[in-house]
């Protein structure tokens, strides 16, 4: 009976005593934006491989990465006040990611915590470097606790300074960036990419774009001018806004944007609402033959005072304006992608991999090639629905 | 000893379709997607197909032995020591796949919910929850399994109609792309995550009504691969095909991602992790049912209670006999399909001939 009486104890001491994972909120600093630069010894990648992997004290101070970390002022958060806080910020010297959380850990009072991040800014210099690049995407793809879906940015110059950064409009940059980034269905030129979505890019074929940002020093201003192309896990080059809008529209994503032509010395514009692509795929001998078939459909905004736009062969002439001028446009921006990048953005490798299998399996091997010197045609059809409340 | 006959349709059903889904399906569309691309949902059929083919092996081989418990069959058509030898076996399978399944389960959990807590302790927690729930009985496990499969599939719907929003459903093209002999690697490799449904040996004995079986059996196995065939184009619509194969845990990651604009849940990890805890558990629970109720009637137990307990250090040592993670998926798969292949094929088909042929109808008396 006795064995009965004291069986309960032991079994709550076992049960009971452990509570590994307490963390509690006040101790846990929340990650909100990453930022990783080059560090000093970054021109020493070739001098690590010396390094054999059974050395001892591998941990020397090697500083090859610069990570900043910004999280928000939680004390400037509570009941009855505003619902953003200003950022403060840690960097870290380190020879690799985890090594960065290490040294930050040194400096911060709290426990850092990465499940909240919502940005995450890379330096163009850093993207020059391929080894130190597949380092920190193994990285960011086998944590666990890191958040998929924060915003991925290519930035100018130091990504440290961006962080920092105190916007106008918001408390914080993140918080603007990521505002910037939802703006995408307003403004063609922003090309909004998660973490996710790079890391599935750049599985398939090491080749990715970013959304680049850059920081006008004079004006104080940050803003996002176009994409960064990766091919193989490096940095090739960049598109400009206009580009990158094409691009979109190319894609097939676009959400909302806006394309001009000129009638007489005046600029019209053309908002397009709706878009509708179609690709179609034909080989010959090894080459490719590709049709891309893009349907706009949108609102025609402002012309001249006192002339109008409501006759029907007016609309039909810009359309057709626009249906040339875009075609020609459209097609040097696939050609910029084909001979300058050889990378192909507008998603004709999945859809030859996927419409066209056994055709696929034949240019597996040498598809850059392929596609370099594939033909690639684009048609427009404009629709102008819409003209405004005025004839 | 034979129970009372107290099973509904729907206890058949919920029991098979829950004790067969299990941690398997964290890592199914990786290895899948790896041998046949984007065909995977053609293996799962087929994977399906064979499953319930064996499955209702083990329904003719009941019926034959006028739906004896699984011991007394397995005593009348092989005679005590081999009766006794094919027993250890067969639980030796399920302990084996039940505590390697724990081991994933610990380790996914101990990856993103429970950073610091030994795996030993999250180990021995659910065994004692498992223990509670196996002395409880064998009409309180059905119960319980009727009641976990709408605690179960329900979420998952939901989530998997949330995730379906961003997801790219061309990446299932092209479609049947591969040589012949990548399916039937395919299926070899697929057709472990089916195993579980040999509870069907506990649960045929007991069912209400024995003309329904074989449409029962049908249904859950269709229920099982179509669940399977979801989750594989799920995670190849939202993934593609090569980061599919570089996950661990494709499933997990996959459910990770989903953001959805706007709602007031971002992060999923901790509902989902108690889902998945359900997930494991029925499995888990069942089969060690199973093992300890035929240990009881092999070894001449006097009860579940207690068989149960000497099967509980057993479950405890495999579970933490893996070094790492890629070990635990080598030695599953090697140990797993050998032993699975004896236990759900050779097995079922030798005690037919037995029966067939030396018996001709089966045992009709009782242990």
């Amino acid at each position: 009976m006795k064995f009965k009486k004291i069986l309960p104890v032991v079994l709550c001491s076992i049960l009971l005593s452990g509570c590994w994972d307490k963390v509690e909120i006040d101790r846990r600093s929340f990650i909100s934006s990453i930022g990783i630069d080059g560090g000093k010894d970054i021109g020493k990648q070739e001098d690590l491989k010396t390094i054999k992997p059974d050395e001892p004290f591998a941990e020397r101070r090697i500083k090859k990465l610069n990570v900043t970390y910004g999280f928000p002022d939680i004390s400037q958060l509570g009941p009855g006040k505003a619902g953003t806080a200003s950022e403060k910020f840690i960097s870290a010297e380190a020879y690799s990611m985890e090594d960065a959380v290490a040294q930050a850990t040194l400096k911060s009072s709290r426990n850092l915590y990465y499940g909240h991040s919502k940005l995450l800014l890379i330096s163009e210099d850093l993207l020059n470097y391929t080894d130190i690049m597949k380092e920190i995407f193994d990285y960011l793809e086998r944590q666990p606790t890191l958040n998929k879906m924060m915003m991925v940015v290519a930035v100018e110059g130091r990504a440290e300074e961006y962080i920092k950064f105190k916007p106008e409009m918001e408390k914080n940059v993140d918080e603007y960036i990521n505002g910037l980034m939802e703006n995408s269905s307003r403004a063609a030129s922003i090309l909004p990419i998660t973490l996710k979505e790079m890391l599935v890019a750049l599985s398939e074929n090491g080749n990715a774009i970013i959304p680049r940002m850059t920081f006008d020093k004079d004006k104080k201003e940050l803003k996002l001018s176009g994409v960064a192309v990766i091919k193989d896990f490096t940095l090739k080059g960049y598109l400009n806004p206009i580009e990158t809008a094409d691009l979109e529209i190319l894609r097939g994503k676009l959400e909302n944007g806006k394309k001009v032509v000129y009638k007489d010395g005046h600029p019209v514009d053309f908002i397009i609402e709706d878009l509708k692509r179609k690709i179609k795929v034909n080989h010959k001998n090894g080459k490719l033959f590709v049709n891309i078939d893009i349907n706009l459909e949108g609102s025609a905004k402002g012309f001249y005072f006192g002339k109008e736009i409501s006759e029907v062969k007016t609309i039909e002439g810009l359309e057709k304006d626009f249906n040339k001028s875009l075609a020609v446009e459209f097609k040097k921006v696939v050609k910029i992608t084909q001979s300058e990048f050889s990378v192909d953005p507008i998603g004709i490798r999945e859809y030859v991999e996927k419409y066209e299998p056994s055709f696929w399996n034949s240019v597996k091997d040498k598809w850059d090639e392929t596609y370099k010197n594939a033909e690639v045609n684009v048609t427009v059809t404009t629709h102008i629905r819409r003209i405004g409340v005025i004839k | 000893m034979k129970e009372k006959e107290f099973i509904n349709r729907y206890g058949l059903f919920s029991s098979i379709v829950v004790t067969a889904i299990g941690v398997g399906v964290f890592s199914y569309p990786r290895d899948l997607t790896r041998l046949v691309g984007s065909d995977g949902w053609f293996v799962t059929l087929i994977s399906g197909a064979i499953s319930c083919l064996l499955l209702y092996l083990i329904y003719r081989v009941v019926r034959l032995n006028n739906y004896n418990s699984f011991y007394s069959i397995l005593h009348y058509n092989f005679g005590g020591f081999l009766a006794k030898i094919c027993a250890i076996v067969f639980v030796f399978f399920n302990i084996f796949s039940i505590a390697l399944g724990m081991r994933v389960f610990s380790e996914v959990l101990k990856m993103y919910l429970l950073l610091r807590t030994p795996t030993e302790f999250i180990l021995i927690l659910m065994i004692f929850t498992g223990i509670y729930l196996v002395r409880s009985g064998f009409d309180v496990l059905v119960r319980f399994n009727q009641i976990a499969f709408w605690l179960m599939f329900l979420p998952i719907l939901f989530i998997i109609i949330i995730a379906a929003k961003g997801a790219d459903f061309t990446n299932v093209l092209p479609v049947f792309n591969n040589k012949p002999l990548d399916y039937l690697k395919g299926v070899g490799a697929t057709i472990y995550a089916f195993t579980g449904y040999q509870i069907a040996y506990l649960l045929i004995p007991s069912a209400k009504e024995k003309d329904a079986i074989p449409k029962i059996i049908v249904k859950s196995m269709i229920f099982i691969s179509l669940f399977y065939v979801i989750i594989t184009i799920m995670s190849l619509a939202i993934f593609n095909k090569k980061e599919t194969t570089n996950l661990l845990w494709p499933t997990i990651t996959m459910i990770k991602s989903i953001d959805i604009p706007g709602t007031f849940i971002e992060r999923w990890e901790g509902v989902v992790m108690a889902l998945w805890v359900i997930f494991y558990f029925t499995t888990f629970v069942n089969g060690y049912y199973l093992s300890s109720d035929i240990i009881k009637n092999a070894f001449k137990v006097e009860d579940v209670k207690i068989s149960s307990y000497i099967l509980m250090p057993f479950i405890y040592v495999i579970a933490l006999y893996p070094e790492n993670v890629p070990e635990l998926y080598k030695i599953s798969n090697m140990t797993g399909s050998t032993l699975s292949t004896f236990s759900l094929v050779i097995l079922p088909v030798l005690i037919l001939i037995v029966s067939l042929v030396k018996h001709k109808g089966g045992c009709r008396d009782e242990i």
